[in-house]
């Protein structure tokens, strides 16, 4: 749920304009990735099954971990943030023209601390009350293919265009938040196999591996020029000009599955910085819930000023560097992990 | 000093011989003693002990004579006064410890068909206020030799016996301990009803959802004990608690099973999709015609529109007035004695609602929407559910008249976030789809056939998981 929720919202659906047709090509390299990290998650977890990445950090690295630690909570914050302000901002375009953002980014920061501070697990069991919404968001989505046009997706137009290794990373950034949450919760990468854990980002990766194929099969190799947001252009595909009737109901739905899935990574997103920071500080765990109060409320400020996060010269790096520096701390933590020896 | 000790209890019951219901008979033993026997009209009937006492006149009164009759109460004398209200009979002798022997004699109401939780199919008794009428209706049914009836007591004042009802065997003796610690808390001078337990044990106070389940029926209770579950009893009160209980659980009737399968799922589904349409009808209306009608089909929007021109009401008051006028004849339906409270009600309704639309305080689409609403709030079998979904609704028009469909979408969120993070002792009150257990959701929306309904509810945590012997 935290992939298709952070790939919707920043997923770039309208990069099939510039990537080309293969623009999917970017989550299934994005999702090769996300296999090996998760793969060396899987490694850490077995290798010190008690603690998560904070605690590697600590164990391997030392100082120089907690720094790094601290460093992957700002990313997530900053994340987690970026979520907040995208979801407003798109709600605000679609639903609420008048009301000023603040309005609508107070009330979204109010629910999401308010299901953060129920705790992982609560989140954990939302996320599979609405896993409906999934299945629901995917037959939309096949809807959309009685659009399709075959010729803007000919194999031979597509063997040609290798310009998607340029953007390789674009796809990746979906995955981020699902690995921040499975190396930071004491997830169930320990208990499960690797096949099994796979599952989940396989699902998801499909999901966005469709949404986009169906845009580069839709909108062709000009790519969407109507729509200014990614939602919008995965709505966009849907042409019942006939039948307003539906076009509206489909809208309402997206809407729905968009703010639910996306309140579900933001929620466990908020939960792990401010579990993360306690754990970082050695602070006592009853003060959890007024840490997420106090995280919330920088979220808010932080979504809340303009020209910081709304900036859309800044989110695009933030995610790069973001993405680029789980992957590396990830990847450093692992190679650590082999010279390291347990002591009693 | 016996002769003490009856003189002190002589001088303690003359504060209750000003009682309308007290009762005080004298009879000579066979040793010359005059014996003085108390007890209230109609709870316990001296009768038969003053003839015991008269048929056998070579015998003395004694504690070990009197014992055939029934359980012997001994000790302070408010101690034994107290069970002259539970059917007591005290007995007075110079020569003797005052004590009292307990033969009930009151008034008892018949199993009669359930009230609330009717069904088409299956048995029609119901619950009793007798405990033990109670327990005996459990036992004819549930005829197992590990079924427990533990005993408990409640109230400092009503001293209401309570039984914890279980199946030793398949219930998890983690959650009967629970149960019991949970019990042993409450402090309370009264129980007059199993409601008030009910209230004290739930995991979260302050919820509006019901955590645990009441019922009336003896069949459903057996079908909870069958599964690991545990039905508490209190005495004096018509219906028995169940619990774990799952949200799923508070949509499930006995009719279901009774039925076949196909019918049992079909009832299921209209029940859940009740439950939606009457939590948020109402809200998602507001926040479509209110504030997003480019979100509605263009047909349809323009089609309400027209029929709302000229409202003087903004669209959330209209809707807001509406409700409570409904929630004000279901209250009154309530209390309305039962010869008139249909046609009052039906009158009412219907010259009220026609006069709201002829004055426009109300549209068309507004009553339609509110009148589906509060129909469909009464779909679920359990009524507090029904209850719960009808105080969330609120919240739903609220955020809908606030931020539309936004608003409307965040407060279904907070919601959702709200139920997902309840339990009922320990178990996720979303069981079995969140978390997902596959094998419980046989008996979910979907009611699979009995024949495939192997095992247990795995979210129970039951001892023995199989419920036949061929279940792998």
């Amino acid at each position: 749920m935290s992939l298709i929720g952070f790939g919707m919202a920043f997923h770039p659906f309208m990069q099939v304009k510039e990537v080309g047709p293969n623009a999917y090509m970017t989550i299934v390299l994005g999702f090769l990735a996300t296999g090996t990290i998760l793969i060396l998650i899987q490694r850490l977890n077995k290798k010190f099954p008690d603690q998560n990445i904070f605690g590697w950090g600590h164990t391997l690295l030392g100082p120089l971990g907690w720094f790094g630690s601290l460093l992957f909570i700002l990313f997530i914050f900053l994340f987690d943030t970026m979520l907040v302000k995208r979801v407003t901002e798109f709600t605000s375009a679609a639903v609420l023209f008048r009301t000023p953002g603040w309005a609508s980014i107070a009330a979204y920061v109010l629910i999401l601390t308010y299901i953060s501070i129920q705790g992982e697990e609560s989140t954990g069991r939302l996320a599979s009350i609405l896993i409906g919404l999934v299945v629901l968001s995917t037959l939309i989505l096949v809807l959309g293919f009685s659009h399709f046009k075959l010729p803007y997706v000919h194999p031979a137009y597509l063997f040609r265009d290798l310009n998607y290794l340029k953007y390789g990373w674009t796809g990746f950034i979906c995955f981020i938040p699902f690995l921040m949450i499975s190396a930071s919760l004491h997830s169930n990468l320990r208990q499960q196999n690797l096949i099994a854990s796979a599952t989940v980002p396989c699902i998801g990766a499909l999901f966005l591996i469709l949404a986009t194929f169906e845009m580069a099969g839709v909108f062709g190799p000009l790519g969407i020029t109507r729509y200014s947001r990614p939602l919008y252009s995965l709505m966009g595909t849907i042409h019942l000009y006939s039948e307003y009737f539906f076009q509206n109901i489909i809208l309402s739905i997206h809407i729905f599955n968009f703010m639910c899935f996306t309140m579900v990574t933001a929620s466990i997103l908020l939960r792990i910085v401010c579990k993360g920071l306690l754990e970082l500080f050695h602070i006592q765990q009853n003060k959890l819930g007024l840490f997420t109060i106090f995280t919330a409320l920088g979220i808010f400020i932080l979504a809340t000023l303009p020209g910081l996060i709304t900036t859309l010269k800044y989110v695009p790096l933030v995610l790069f560097f973001g993405s680029l520096y789980t992957l590396f701390y990830i990847t450093l933590l692992w190679v650590t992990s082999l010279f390291h020896r347990r002591t009693q | 000093m016996k002769h003490s000790t009856y003189q002190s209890f002589l001088e303690s019951i003359q504060e209750i011989k000003t009682s309308l219901d007290f009762q005080e008979r004298t009879v000579m033993t066979n040793d010359g003693h005059l014996c003085t026997v108390i007890s209230y009209k109609n709870l316990a009937n001296p009768d038969k002990l003053i003839r015991f006492i008269e048929d056998n006149p070579l015998k003395k009164i004694s504690i070990e004579t009197v014992q055939k009759l029934g359980p012997i109460i001994t000790g302070e004398p408010h101690y034994i006064l107290k069970h002259l209200n539970l059917g007591g009979i005290g007995i007075l002798t110079p020569n003797l410890e005052p004590f009292a022997v307990i033969m009930e004699s009151g008034i008892k109401r018949k199993p009669q068909e359930p009230k609330i939780e009717r069904s088409i199919r299956g048995p029609s008794d119901a619950l009793v206020e007798d405990i033990f009428d109670n327990l005996s209706m459990i036992r004819r049914k549930l005829p197992d030799h590990h079924l427990r009836a533990d005993r408990m007591q409640l109230g400092r004042r009503t001293a209401n016996k309570i039984a914890i009802c279980y199946l030793a065997d398949v219930a998890n003796p983690d959650l009967v301990l629970e149960v019991k610690e949970r019990i042993g808390k409450i402090d309370i001078d009264g129980v007059p009803d199993a409601g008030i337990v009910e209230e004290f044990i739930r995991d979260r106070k302050f919820t509006p959802m019901p955590l645990t389940q009441s019922t009336e029926r003896p069949d459903k209770i057996v079908g909870f004990l069958l599964e690991g579950r545990i039905a508490i009893f209190v005495d004096q009160s018509p219906r028995a608690i169940l619990l774990p209980v799952s949200l799923n659980d508070l949509y499930m009737a006995t009719d279901d099973y009774y039925f076949d399968f196909w019918s049992g799922t079909l009832m299921r589904v209209v029940r859940f999709l009740g439950s939606l349409i009457a939590v948020g009808l109402s809200g998602l209306y507001i926040a479509m015609v209110g504030s997003s009608p480019h979100l509605i089909p263009i047909s349809l929007g323009l089609e309400i529109a027209g029929m709302r021109v000229g409202m003087p009401l903004p669209l959330p008051f209209e809707v807001f007035l509406s409700e409570l006028l409904v929630e004000l004849f279901r209250e009154a339906g309530l209390r309305l004695p039962n010869g008139i409270a249909l046609t009052v009600g039906t009158a009412t309704g219907v010259t009220l609602g026609y006069a709201m639309v002829m004055s426009g305080f109300a549209s068309i689409p507004t009553i339609i929407v509110v009148g589906i609403s509060a129909i469909a709030s009464f779909s679920t079998p359990n009524f507090s559910v029904g209850f719960a979904w009808r105080t969330l609704k609120y919240i739903l028009i609220l955020a809908a008249s606030v931020l539309g469909y936004y608003g409307f979408i965040l407060g279904s969120l907070f919601i959702m976030g709200h139920i997902a993070s309840l339990t009922s002792f320990g178990t996720p009150y979303t069981t079995p789809w969140g978390p997902w257990v596959g094998s419980d959701a046989k008996d979910s929306i979907i009611r699979f056939p009995h024949w495939l309904l192997t095992k247990r509810p795995k979210a129970f945590k039951p001892q023995e998981l199989k419920r036949r012997k061929d279940s792998r």
